[in-house]
């Protein structure tokens, strides 16, 4: 469990966990906007959107692309689900330029494919900024 | 000497069998260890998203969602099958499909329809043999399925469901329980049986207790949990169904090494006693021959 100021963090996938650390602070993109996360914050349920998850501790920063899912804070353990994570690092700059060329070429004449392009441009812009 | 030679040659053959068949038991281990590791691997997720809809539930009252609802007018019912690509796994394949047939045979009897979807080339042969159509069939399915390859399949039917296709979508697999113990089972994935939400009021306490934070409102958090849930319940069947299948062929091919080795034993005692016989014999000549010259 978390010790001094940190609180601990999980960040799991369907496929596998990506991470369990212990952190300072805690930064992540909620449906409506960025929510930080620090040491004895009170219980929390949301829902995740597309962006980033920052995780700062002793070791250093760490950054991942987040594409949807549910955070879970609860006695200074915070739990991240989410659909897809992808470390900075791992993130490929070239394909992700590719990739939203593509999005923003994506026609949108109707509200479903509007919601669809837009949706793609927003992952693919924050994914370019992640790695950037 | 022609039944000696014979058998050493058919000895060779099963000697070459043996080989083959061990060498596919290893794989399979291989394959089975790693498929074992990745289902283990998906278990924290699955039980992070249970927990959840417990909490949520709990304190959101009242639900009513288009995936709990039951589609009564509706007489039509979609039935996925899992089975595998390759053969050389025992019964895997045949005991899915004979509980799958037990199940369409309920079905039909009622009156209702079923569509077929199916997963595996030894599945899709069989609804061929049969002469029966199926809505959609899934050959290319990998190996090693991640979330993202079963992710469109529970996606397409719940758009079914929620569209009022189908009264039921059901999925039958071989669930794996021990190394030694897996059971075809036929799960309704669709409406959502209410087991977790039931849970969470009978031991509502424990969670009750936590006053959380929601974001947004409770029964909207939960309208947003319940399509996960429906995804990771298949994408947990995927993933007993694939290591059903490695136990399956790791045991088949163990069963026929060990019949090789057996008759490997069995030719080797054939042939020394043919061989046997034969010097018998030829001795035999020898002495009537030295006998008569004299």
């Amino acid at each position: 469990m978390a010790d001094g100021k940190t609180l601990h963090c999980n960040l799991i996938t369907p496929d596998r966990q990506v991470l369990e650390c212990e952190a300072t602070s805690v930064v992540l993109a909620a449906h409506d906007g960025e929510i930080g996360f620090l040491k004895d914050r009170a219980p929390l349920l949301c829902k995740l959107g597309v962006g980033a998850l920052r995780i700062a501790s002793g070791a250093g920063d760490q950054r991942f692309f987040i594409d949807g899912g549910f955070a879970q804070m609860l006695g200074n353990e915070l739990t991240i689900l989410t659909e897809f994570a992808e470390a900075s690092g791992d993130i490929d700059v070239a394909a992700v330029a590719g990739e939203l060329r593509e999005a923003t070429a994506l026609g949108g004449s109707d509200s479903a494919s509007r919601a669809v392009k837009d949706r793609a441009v927003a992952r693919a812009r924050a994914r370019k900024r992640i790695a950037g | 000497m022609a039944k000696a030679r014979a058998i050493a040659v058919r000895r060779k053959a099963v000697g070459n069998i043996k080989k083959i068949t061990h060498t596919m038991q290893l794989i399979a281990t291989a394959r089975f260890q790693k498929s074992l590791n990745k289902a283990v691997g998906t278990k924290p997720y699955t039980q992070k998203i249970t927990e959840l809809v417990q909490q949520v539930s709990a304190a959101g009252g009242d639900v009513d969602h288009p995936l709990l609802r039951a589609n009564s007018e509706c007489k039509r019912h979609a039935l996925l099958l899992l089975t595998s690509n390759r053969g050389l796994c025992g019964g895997y394949n045949a005991s899915v499909i004979r509980t799958a047939m037990s199940v369409v045979e309920g079905l039909e009897s009622a009156g209702d329809g079923v569509d077929f979807y199916v997963v595996g080339k030894k599945g899709m042969n069989y609804f061929k043999f049969l002469g029966r159509a199926m809505r959609e069939t899934y050959p290319d399915m990998p190996d090693a399925p991640s979330f993202g390859d079963i992710e469109p399949i529970a996606s397409g039917f719940m758009r079914d469901y929620e569209a009022g296709a189908y009264a039921s979508v059901r999925v039958v697999y071989m669930r794996f329980l021990t190394v030694a113990r897996q059971q075809p089972e036929a799960i309704q994935l669709l409406p959502i049986e209410a087991d977790p939400i039931e849970d969470a009021a009978a031991c509502g306490g424990a969670t009750a207790a936590v006053q959380y934070d929601f974001s947004p409102a409770p029964n909207v958090l939960l309208a947003e949990l319940l399509p996960v849930t429906v995804k990771v319940r298949l994408y947990q069947c995927v993933n007993d169904a694939v290591v059903s299948e490695n136990v399956g062929r790791m045991v088949a091919m163990k069963s026929a090494t060990d019949a090789a080795s057996d008759m490997s034993k069995l030719l080797s005692q054939q042939f020394n006693r043919a061989r046997q016989s034969q010097i018998t014999m030829e001795l035999l000549d020898i002495m009537g021959g030295v006998e008569a010259l004299k």
